[in-house]
């Protein structure tokens, strides 16, 4: 394996949590708050751009506003931040703290390595791809940026089956079974990691996650319905409120009972409140809205463990994620209402 | 006046060009009358179809910014990246007053969520949706196509048409009657002539018998 490949082969020391928490911390205080989104929903685009700028996204837009503008200039600049603000936190974090944030930002390994092979599956141009990706995860960047100037498809999984995390994958896969995988693995392994913790709000807040995502794909698959072999490579184990067994019996239980096997979760709510609308838009939305709400609430603690940081992790992404929805809102003419429904403040 | 033999063969072939291009006007102005009539039909199929082509696409690219919105654009782009070969349909022809136009069939870009290349679990419906929505998309344009490209067929043969009935009726026939007028108004003058030197030749023998 490439020793560089990742950075969780690189050495840390050991995590001194107090100076952790303290630098996490400040960097915490920094996040936008509720009343700073509402005044961003009051501006335009330029405006937010300058707004940023002129704030804790500095570097990123004056080092971006060479090449890009607009909208553009601020998704590409809060990636941007986000990437940085990961590496800066994993620079402190130490060992323990590392190996929670690097379960976290695998995930975005995981979207660097789908895009990859997306790109190679269909003879995408080298900078298309590269457009797709993000310098986030425990795989280093100079890693992902050379998975792109391999040629083909199969040479690509040749060199990732190298990382033991990745060495189920097989070149004769189809692209969307391999995605599966991907993140069947990724769920699976964090779960694994932490066994131990069985008890943690970490785990806890990964299951809740996986329960989720299992929701959006029943509502998928009952909405367009699946063959049996297709509807288990899309299933995840591991849910905090239905397991894996119980999830086939949920895809064909009619609308009634679904909603009544719902209710005794506490998703009902929010699957009830938007079961009749014909679009799954709003409810996916919501349940994402859901789960980090729940992280930001869970994430408190003693500041001595990991929670302040898992805190300000989710906090980063969703203050990232809340500058996306106000700015790209804007751009496609969203009724303000709606960007502000979905924010998580 | 173009150099023109005034014979009676040559009238004889004015004649017949003049009953042709007559009849040829005739037919003309019918096509030309029922291609216009035709075009109507057409017309209100193409801005049909042009209305539905901006309704859905101005629903696609609602769907599309909100994606973007929620999702971000680079796990929309990300998406895209998968674009699995192109969108088939059969492409016929069909004949209105003698004009060819395209006909298309088959149209249906639709594909099955299992179709697309890429996994339920690293997408999210708001992606089958948009997915769906610029399938329709498609599938209009084709559609807008084949009305818009028909209505240029039709009024380009109505052009043509036009124009020839136009020559007919204001260039060669009136060139071919003046033709055939002067034709008509040396024969007379031609037996006119034969009868005055037939008259003289009478009178002359007349004269020498008295």
């Amino acid at each position: 394996m490439d020793s560089n490949a990742a950075f969780s082969n690189h050495y840390f020391e050991e995590t001194n949590y107090s100076y952790l928490n303290t630098r996490v911390r400040a960097m915490e205080s920094k996040l936008y708050k509720k009343d700073t989104y509402l005044k961003l929903l009051n501006m335009e685009v330029s405006q937010i751009a300058r707004f940023l700028g002129e704030g804790n996204y500095k570097y990123e837009i004056e080092f971006l506003s060479r090449n890009y503008k607009g909208i553009e200039l601020i998704e590409h600049s809060i990636n941007f931040n986000l990437g940085n603000t990961y590496n800066k936190l994993i620079k402190i974090s130490g060992k323990k703290a590392s190996k929670y944030a690097f379960a976290i930002f695998s995930r975005w390994d995981i979207h660097n390595i789908i895009s990859i092979l997306r790109g190679k599956y269909s003879n995408s141009p080298e900078y298309e791809i590269e457009k797709t990706l993000i310098p986030i995860g425990e795989l280093s960047f100079s890693f992902i940026q050379s998975l792109v100037k391999i040629p083909t498809y199969s040479e690509i999984i040749k060199k990732l089956k190298k990382i033991e995390k990745y060495e189920f994958m097989d070149e004769n896969d189809e692209i969307a079974d391999l995605e599966s995988e991907l993140f069947k693995t990724y769920y699976k392994n964090i779960l694994e990691k932490f066994n131990n913790e069985k008890k943690s709000i970490f785990i806890e807040f990964v299951r809740t996650e996986i329960d989720i995502t299992n929701i959006k794909n029943i509502l998928r698959m009952r909405r367009y319905g699946f063959g049996i072999e297709e509807e288990q490579k899309n299933m995840i184990e591991g849910g905090l409120f239905f397991s894996i067994d119980e999830i086939p019996s949920l895809l064909r239980l009619t609308d009634a009972d679904f909603l009544k096997e719902m209710k005794k979760t506490p998703y009902g709510p929010i699957i009830e409140k938007h079961w009749h609308e014909t679009t799954l838009f709003y409810l996916e939305e919501y349940l994402e809205k859901y789960l980090m709400k729940c992280a930001k609430e869970h994430f408190i603690g003693d500041p001595f463990n990991i929670m302040p940081i898992l805190h300000y992790i989710l906090s980063k992404k969703i203050e990232v994620e809340n500058l996306r929805k106000i700015s790209r809102g804007k751009t496609s003419n969203l009724e303000k209402n709606i960007i502000e429904d979905s924010l998580v403040v | 006046m173009p150099q023109i033999k005034p014979t009676r063969s040559e009238l004889i072939k004015l004649r017949r060009k003049i009953k042709l291009s007559k009849a040829g006007y005739g037919i003309l102005k019918k096509k030309r009358d029922g291609l216009i009539f035709n075009l109507f039909d057409f017309v209100k199929d193409a801005k049909e179809a042009q209305e539905t082509l901006e309704e859905s696409y101005d629903v696609a690219k609602k769907y599309l910014g909100m994606t973007i919105t929620f999702e971000g654009n680079l796990a929309v782009s990300s998406c895209a990246l998968i674009k699995k070969g192109n969108p088939k349909f059969q492409l016929d022809s069909k004949n209105i007053m003698g004009v060819k136009v395209p006909q298309v069939s088959n149209v249906s870009f639709r594909t099955g969520i299992s179709e697309r290349g890429y996994s339920i679990l690293s997408t999210s419906s708001k992606i089958d949706e948009t997915v769906e929505e610029y399938e329709k998309v498609l599938k209009y344009i084709i559609k807008a196509a084949e009305a818009e490209s028909t209505l240029k067929k039709l009024l380009n043969e109505i052009e043509i048409t036009k124009r020839r009935v136009n020559a007919l009726e204001s260039k060669i026939i009136p060139r071919l009657e003046s033709q055939k007028k002067f034709i008509d108004f040396r024969l007379e003058e031609l037996e006119r002539e034969n009868k005055y030197r037939l008259k003289m030749i009478k009178d002359k023998k007349s004269n020498k018998v008295s």
